[in-house]
């Protein structure tokens, strides 16, 4: 079938967005199939209590005062890296012993299997896919693909955030 | 029991603050002395907005109340660093994506099942879910959308019931428009199928 022949006229001053018409068939296509099975309720079926949007303002206002100042500083970056230190030469020293050659942990990897180890014991409730993927750094969320941008201030705060314990590395050897 | 129904798509068609209205809020949420004014009227425009934003993801009431405050308490503690670089709009969402994507693996990790069990089970609970008054076909929906994989799930939600448009849906995800394009398209033809066989 030969194409409907072009009746807009370009000087009339409308445009539409880049790459509008590319695809539209298939779009109108899916809204078609879905709309016959569905019907035309988009509705999810939720529901909210009744009233629950109420006051919400005021009660969220509350919870962020509450929270608001940051009283406890559980650890300052000095201290975790020391802290992270005296781990990984401890466990650097026993691995001469007690590793296998071939699974040596080295100094390069040391502080990294700490950390490894700390979160694989349940020590922290977060997943490594969680920590790269919520970070704060200057007002913005970093995510897994941007890991490598994220400066160690920003991961600091991430950690004296999120680390309730972090002291206990220390004990973990 | 009393409750109130609410459909997503009319939250997301009122009107977005215009960028001087919105610049001056995210002003007056910096500034100590006007912030917990402007909090109270930056929760008031989203509040809805938000929650059934988080309540498409977590499925239920309590769960949804709970991401949601720590949404308005993670905004709160980082207007301060917002640079206005992306609109509002998109930084809460994006936020209240990861509050709920993280609540979600947490509660798959403290119950020892994968993801993808985690929301079969979500789904089985609507059965009996008192906020949930469903009819079967929606039922059904919700069950196709759970066998979804985790970022088709967020794409169909929030092209399908929210009905944002696939500019807005970028900035929120980082996901490109074509891509989320594909991935609209794919999320559709396997509820389609999976609602033709079930």
């Amino acid at each position: 079938m030969k194409k409907e022949k072009i009746s807009y006229n370009p000087k009339s001053g409308f445009k539409t967005p880049p790459g509008y018409f590319e695809g539209l068939e298939q779009e109108l296509l899916e809204k078609l199939e879905l709309s016959e099975t569905l019907g035309d309720k988009k509705s999810t079926g939720f529901k909210a209590p009744e009233g629950y949007f109420d006051g919400l303002e005021d009660e969220l206002l509350e919870k962020v005062t509450k929270t608001e100042p940051k009283v406890r500083k559980l650890v300052t970056k000095e201290v975790f890296l020391y802290a992270a230190s005296i781990a990984a030469m401890v466990i650097a020293f026993a691995s001469t012993f007690y590793i296998n050659p071939e699974n040596q942990t080295s100094w390069e990897n040391v502080e990294l299997s700490v950390m490894e180890s700390y979160i694989d014991n349940n020590n922290i409730d977060l997943s490594t896919g969680e920590i790269s993927n919520y970070i704060f750094q200057q007002g913005y969320i970093v995510d897994d693909t941007d890991l490598d941008k994220v400066d160690s201030e920003a991961m600091m705060n991430y950690l004296d955030e999120n680390l309730e314990e972090p002291l206990y590395i220390l004990d973990e050897d | 029991m009393a409750s109130v129904t609410r459909d997503s798509t009319k939250f997301i068609k009122t009107s977005i603050p215009l960028k001087t209205s919105e610049d001056l809020l995210i002003k007056r949420l910096q500034e100590k002395k006007t912030s917990s004014e402007a909090f109270k009227e930056l929760v008031s425009l989203y509040k809805e907005r938000l929650y059934w934003h988080i309540r498409n993801m977590v499925k239920d009431h309590e769960d949804t109340h709970d991401v949601l405050q720590n949404t308005f308490i993670k905004i709160f503690k980082n207007i301060h660093n917002f640079k206005g670089e992306s609109k509002l709009f998109s930084w809460m969402y994006r936020i209240a994506t990861n509050e709920a994507i993280s609540f979600l693996n947490k509660r798959a990790k403290r119950n020892q099942i994968s993801s993808e069990d985690l929301q079969q089970q979500l789904i089985a609970n609507l059965e009996s879910d008192v906020y949930f008054e469903g009819d079967e076909i929606q039922l059904k929906l919700q069950k196709a959308i759970a066998s979804l994989p985790a970022k088709q799930q967020q794409v169909f939600n929030m092209k399908y019931f929210q009905e944002l448009k696939y500019r807005e849906m970028s900035e929120i995800l980082e996901t490109s428009e074509g891509a989320l394009k594909a991935s609209y398209h794919h999320a559709a033809k396997k509820i389609e199928e999976y609602l033709k066989t079930n």
